[in-house]
């Protein structure tokens, strides 16, 4: 019940009576479904938010006085931002209301209010790495990206969403005239976590080089994305392709690469050495070589999603070599497997190289870090 | 955006142990968190070859090859 204007001689009911009892001891409670304005009848009431798509409560002037106080929860699966109208509205945190986030609006003039959160667990905020400004699904974001070795600094403890990629492994390697596999894109791990207030190390797992794996990328001691492994090829135990965050692809009848994370995918492999295995990238596994033709790559994924922007792919596999036809780069952020030496290098984050032909294999893709908070 | 430079960590034997993305100046901050010896490596350079892990140092000629294969 919004508060009343009394005049002298008004006889109050039961009714009446109950209702502002009711509201002293448990607010008033307004139900909103969607994005919605605040009017002067929400002061000294609990404004609910219960939807599954992104709302705002938009916060103008005119409507309240000093001291002047009204709670907003949210409820529902959309995040619900406090947003600020004609009136100002100032925080210590993030106006970003998760599910079961809400706090107080408490306002210090008819223009201007304060945000107290309380209850749920809000985002965070850090610095490193190089930092932007981004929106993805009308939520505003700060974006920091990692693309070498340094620290993250948590600068108030909090939610963020973190997206690893490790390094991709390296294209198989030969000496022999012979033709050799694709190296298996890096691990991708994606996950909403909580950090405390504190400097974590970052490693970013730097790519492998013709021959050998992508290595591990991590920010502290308990979040990682493993490496990719690497293809097989003469100078590597005979054609075994290695397992990592996706696995190499193979030659010489040699087991392929296993994906040895979540995500991932198996290299290819190939029954003889003109023709040799893919390796597995993250969005899909790489395809088996056969006769004189290279396996294809894997497919990588797109992280745009994640980041905002146009099409980004991430992770994908490096073509087998082949002595006639390389092994098809696709339409997924891959590289083509190569008829000569050396082979193509990888063009995306934690992508893996492509093999060669009598010669050295392309090297696989640099791991990288995105953390993302709400601002 | 810098240009992004890579070290090696070799053992005592000039086998590359690790391959960092990583600047000299944040090794030297950083000793706890880069022991041993640290030589820096190429990606893009001509007659330069990128480390990997497993290839050996060559100091001679400051640059490094991938061993011989291991036959299983």
């Amino acid at each position: 019940m919004a508060i009343q204007d009394f005049v002298a001689n008004q006889i109050l009911t039961a009714s009446q009576m109950d209702t502002l009892q009711a509201n002293d001891y448990n607010w008033t409670v307004s139900t909103k479904t969607a994005s919605y304005v605040l009017t002067a009848a929400d002061k000294g009431t609990r404004v609910v938010m219960n939807s599954a798509s992104n709302t705002t409560i938009t916060v103008n002037t005119g409507l309240f006085n000093a001291s002047d106080t009204l709670q907003i929860i949210n409820i529902g699966t959309g995040t619900c931002t406090v947003t600020a109208g004609t009136a100002t509205v100032t925080v210590n945190g993030s106006l970003a209301l998760t599910q079961w986030g809400g706090g107080t609006l408490y306002f210090t003039s008819a223009s201007a209010s304060i945000f107290f959160p309380s209850g749920g667990i809000s985002y965070g905020t850090a610095t490193g790495g190089s930092s932007s400004s981004i929106t993805v699904g009308g939520i505003n974001y700060t974006l920091l990206t990692f693309t070498s070795d340094t620290n993250l600094v948590v600068t108030r403890g909090g939610l963020f969403d973190i997206y690893l990629v490790g390094g991709g492994g390296g294209g198989g390697t030969s000496g022999d005239g012979n033709s050799y596999a694709g190296g298996g894109a890096g691990q991708i791990v994606q996950m909403t976590n909580y950090l405390d207030a504190a400097t974590y190390v970052v490693d970013i797992g730097a790519a492998g080089a013709g021959g050998s794996s992508g290595l591990r990328t991590s920010i502290g001691t308990t979040i990682s994305a493993a490496g990719g492994g690497r293809g097989g090829g003469y100078l590597n135990a005979s054609g075994l392709g290695i397992n990592g965050g996706s696995g190499g692809g193979s030659t010489q009848a040699a087991p392929a690469g296993v994906a040895m994370a979540l995500g991932g995918n198996n290299g290819g492999g190939s029954a003889g050495n003109s023709g040799s295995g893919g390796g597995g990238g993250a969005g899909s596994a790489g395809g088996a070589g056969s006769g004189t033709t290279g396996g294809a790559a894997g497919n990588g994924v797109d992280v745009s999603s994640f980041i905002g922007g146009s099409t980004l792919w991430v992770s994908a596999g490096g073509g087998g070599g082949g002595s006639a036809t390389g092994g098809a780069a696709g339409s997924a952020g891959g590289v083509a497997g190569r008829t000569t030496s050396p082979g193509n290098n990888a063009t995306v984050s934690g992508g893996g190289g492509g093999g060669a032909t009598n010669g050295t294999g392309g090297s696989g893709g640099n791991g990288i870090i995105y953390v993302r908070f709400r601002t | 955006m810098n240009e992004l430079t890579y070290f090696a960590q070799i053992d005592e034997n000039n086998v590359v142990l690790a391959v960092h993305i990583v600047s000299r100046e944040f090794i030297d901050e950083n000793p706890e968190r880069y022991p041993g010896l640290w030589v820096e490596t190429y990606r893009d350079a001509p007659n330069k070859t990128y480390a990997g892990e497993g290839y050996v140092y060559d100091p001679k000629e400051n640059d490094f090859y991938l061993p011989k294969p291991i036959e299983i």
